[in-house]
């Protein structure tokens, strides 16, 4: 007995077709969006400006890492901002952020000024504020590279923040991993060590911008699927009335799988991966290659020449799908509104649903079902 | 001879309130616009559809939408002396304003990221562009934190290249709308030392218009503090409770009303008292730690006569606003300010620049208006006035009523042609643009020149 022409199986594989389709109609939308918004950059640098928002320090490090020329100069518009910053690029831009900071410096020339006040000048209760000022400047001379210098000034002179601390620890950290001969400390050490440290963080921070990236994204193609299925009708209640009433739009489905499977799972599985390589950032991908940009261009392309197959679909099955068919354009029938609205909104929100897995989901399990011996 | 524009902006929104466009609109369409213009598309798309509409309102709109919207503060400075390409030696004064404090969130760069925005130009242009760094009381925690953060910015020396540093910053500004009275008690103590250094101070003075708290709890609040130079409670503003139907349809009664209430933050008879301690009797009453060097100097000021000590000199700009002038003159019919004093705004500034030396005022923002060109002029003839009125355009917020070319050689064409009578040899441009205006920057942190 073949295993398809169990009813129940050819309307469920005939469901989940459509639902492949109609997921991976969504995703090219939805990249195409994607892409016109420079959604990821700025997704990205949204997150980064949050997490480095420092307000008792009264400045943004985030903007900061953003005007620095290394970070500034991969984007062409200011608008239109890099996701692929590579981690060792993110942490020279924050150091150098941080040490030539014009707060900072002028704390720190500030101090020197102080401590390196005329005696005569300096007034008597001044002179034990002095001594003590004089310390921490001697401390942070330790460092003879000015970056290192101004950097472990920045820790030393800004007021306490969560941005400040993490500089605070990374530096410690640094300088406990640095070598040190006849108890001086080696410095390109300290500064391969610091780099290594912000680089991990980072790495670690855009793996979770990748999960919300992910979740966002989730969200967004179930919005997207719904209202594309309310206006093109891809009303999975009705298609599984439709199928359950004629084997032959079931066959017609299937038979356009089983023509097409190659091309379709590899479109599925490019615009998946397209998603994956980008939502994770440069920072997952150290020492891989970088994901090649899929321009806007051949997005259209791309979505030029499966719209094709799924006119040819339409023509062989006859389904009832595209805006002809949508709720504006249909007249009601003539009972039983409410239920026809119910069930229309049920219809759609699965779709909805369907749209959000991912066409990899649904090809994937479709795979495992013609896989099925019985 | 060197001529400035002593009032021009160079922030983005970057550094505004993030809900910076909420002041001026209903927050639906705020949300929008800020939303549509974050993305080139966007940006792109408003720009078309502002251009297609028959208003050059609009355009203009989108001009100054573009400019606040660019990547960063030196961006907006090339914007601005690229429009003076005929006189490429003009130096600009550069208003930075702390706005963390107007109730409509803070900024995305914090006010320390705008300083260091601007100091970033001050290194590429270092005598083209003077500084002038926003205070507010409300900026740290005491008044002598603020006088010394001040001292210490001031007194930077900003390295431009390795042979050159000079001084970043050259003046004060002030933007009261956003929540306090210039008399605060904790911005004395910084004034004291403005004032021993020369160093000038600039405040927004404009009927009705700029930045304004939106913040309705905290105005109740703020509108009525100590006056401590006179000793008595401020009392008699009171919070703007006003209703229209229309404004509430769209959401912005609320707002209204904390614009309208600010004003008395603004008003040019509140600078009375702070004008009158620093051109009267600054003496040191309060006792004194003989360790404390900043005391003890005051104390020993408060021994020199009044007529040997720099005056606090204060810009209040705009010289009240275009339509309060006009007022003054008579070219348009009186109506009375909201505010503690009746007279129309332009008048109580002529009265303050009357009664105390260091009062100053600036055309800015005003200047677009075209009828108080004349009216300008005249007053650039008055013994009393005419030394201190100075040249301002207030770029880029005045891109609203005109691009900034336009606005400035307007007035400049119409300025250079009047001879003036009272300083023979020497135009109402040379006097307004540069004597004036030179004059007001002066002090320990300028000589004419960047030190």
């Amino acid at each position: 007995m073949n295993f398809f022409s169990i009813p129940a199986v050819s309307i469920a594989i005939s469901i989940v077709i459509c639902w492949a389709l109609f997921a991976i109609l969504c995703s090219l939308i939805h990249e195409a969006m994607a892409q016109i918004k420079a959604e990821r950059g700025r997704f990205m640098k949204f997150y980064l400006l949050k997490q480095f928002q420092d307000l008792p320090n009264g400045i943004n490090w985030g903007e900061a890492i953003y005007q620095q020329g290394n970070v500034s100069l991969l984007s062409r518009d200011e608008r239109r901002p890099s996701n692929d910053i590579d981690p060792s690029i993110f942490a020279k831009a924050i150091i150098a952020a941080v040490a030539n900071s014009h707060t900072v410096n002028a704390r720190l020339q500030e101090l020197e000024d102080f401590v390196n006040k005329d005696e005569k000048q300096t007034l008597p209760r001044e002179i034990v504020k002095k001594e003590a000022h004089s310390t921490v400047l001697d401390e942070m001379k330790h460092f003879k590279n000015p970056v290192l210098y101004k950097f472990n000034a920045a820790v030393a002179l800004l007021l306490p923040s969560e941005q400040v601390s993490m500089f605070s620890s990374a530096l410690s950290n640094a300088v406990s991993k640095a070598s040190r001969t006849n108890n001086v400390i080696n410095e390109q050490e300290v500064y391969q060590h610091l780099v290594e440290h912000l680089q991990s963080w980072y790495v670690e921070l855009s793996q979770r911008l990748s999960l919300w990236y992910k979740k966002k994204t989730k969200a967004r193609l179930f919005w997207l699927g719904a209202i594309l299925a309310l206006v093109l009708n891809v009303d999975s209640i009705q298609l599984f009335g439709l199928f359950n009433r004629n084997p032959a739009q079931r066959q017609a489905v299937m038979g356009f799988y089983q023509e097409n499977q190659a091309y379709l799972e590899k479109l599925a599985k490019s615009i998946d991966s397209l998603g994956i390589k980008r939502d994770s950032l440069s920072a997952d991908s150290i020492g891989q290659q970088q994901p090649k940009n899929i321009s806007l261009e051949s997005l259209r392309k791309l979505a030029a020449v499966y719209t094709g197959k799924l006119d040819s679909l339409q023509k062989a099955s006859d389904l009832p799908i595209g805006y002809r068919y949508s709720v504006f354009r249909n007249q009601l029938p003539p009972t039983g509104h409410f239920k026809y609205f119910l069930l229309k909104l049920i219809g759609i929100l699965i779709s909805g649903f369907a749209a959000c897995f991912g066409a990899p989901f649904w090809f994937d399990l479709l795979r495992k079902a013609y896989s099925y011996k019985l | 001879m060197q001529y400035y524009n002593v009032h021009s902006h160079v922030f983005t929104m970057k550094n505004a309130p993030q809900q910076f466009l909420s002041l001026y609109m209903p927050e639906v369409a705020a949300s929008l616009i800020d939303k549509l213009t974050n993305t080139q598309a966007g940006a792109y798309s408003m720009a078309w559809i502002l251009s297609k509409l028959p208003s050059s309102v609009a355009r203009r709109y989108a001009s100054f939408l573009k400019i606040g919207k660019s990547a960063d503060q030196m961006s907006v400075f090339r914007t601005l002396a690229s429009q003076y390409n005929d006189d490429p030696g003009f130096k600009f004064v550069g208003l930075t304003m702390y706005m963390e404090n107007t109730g409509a969130m803070n900024s995305q760069t914090g006010f320390e990221g705008q300083l260091d925005g601007v100091l970033d130009i001050k290194r590429q242009y270092p005598d083209q562009f003077l500084i002038f760094m926003g205070i507010d009381p409300r900026w740290k925690g005491s008044a002598r934190e603020l006088r010394k953060t001040v001292e210490s910015k001031f007194n930077y020396r900003l390295p431009v290249t390795a042979t050159r540093s000079v001084f970043p910053f050259v003046g004060l500004k002030l933007y009261p709308s956003m929540g306090f009275y210039a008399f605060d008690n904790r911005l004395t103590e910084t004034f004291e030392w403005a004032a021993d250094n020369g160093v000038p101070v600039l405040s927004h003075c404009n009927y009705l218009g700029g930045i304004y708290n939106n913040d309705k709890t905290y105005l109740q609040i703020a509108l009525n503090p100590m006056d401590p130079y006179t000793g008595k409670r401020y009392s008699a503003p009171k919070y703007q409770q006003s209703f229209k139907l229309g404004r509430w349809i769209f959401g912005t009664n609320k707002a209204e009303n904390n614009k309208l209430s600010c004003s008395y933050f603004l008003e040019p008879s509140s600078f009375a008292s702070l004008a009158n301690y620093f051109h009267s009797n600054r003496q040191l009453s309060e006792p004194y730690d003989h360790d404390d060097w900043f005391l003890a100097y005051r104390k020993l000021l408060g021994n020199i006569p009044v007529k040997m000590r720099t005056p606090l000199k204060i810009c209040l700009a705009h010289y009240g606003g275009d339509d309060q002038i006009l007022m003054e003159n008579n070219k348009v019919p009186y109506k009375a300010p909201i505010g503690v004093n009746p007279q129309n705004w332009c008048g109580q500034i002529r009265h303050l620049m009357t009664n105390y030396e260091g009062i100053y005022t600036d055309i800015s923002y005003a200047l677009s208006n075209d009828k108080i060109h004349d009216p300008i002029i005249n007053d650039l003839e008055n013994k009393v006035l005419g030394d201190r009125i100075l040249f301002g355009t207030d770029f880029f917020l005045t891109e609203r009523e005109l691009p900034e070319r336009k606005d400035y050689t307007i007035f400049r064409n119409k300025a250079q042609t009047h001879l003036m009578t009272r300083a023979p040899g020497r135009t109402a441009w040379d006097l307004i643009a540069s004597v004036n205006t030179e004059k007001f920057l002066q002090s320990k942190y300028y000589n004419g020149n960047v030190i």
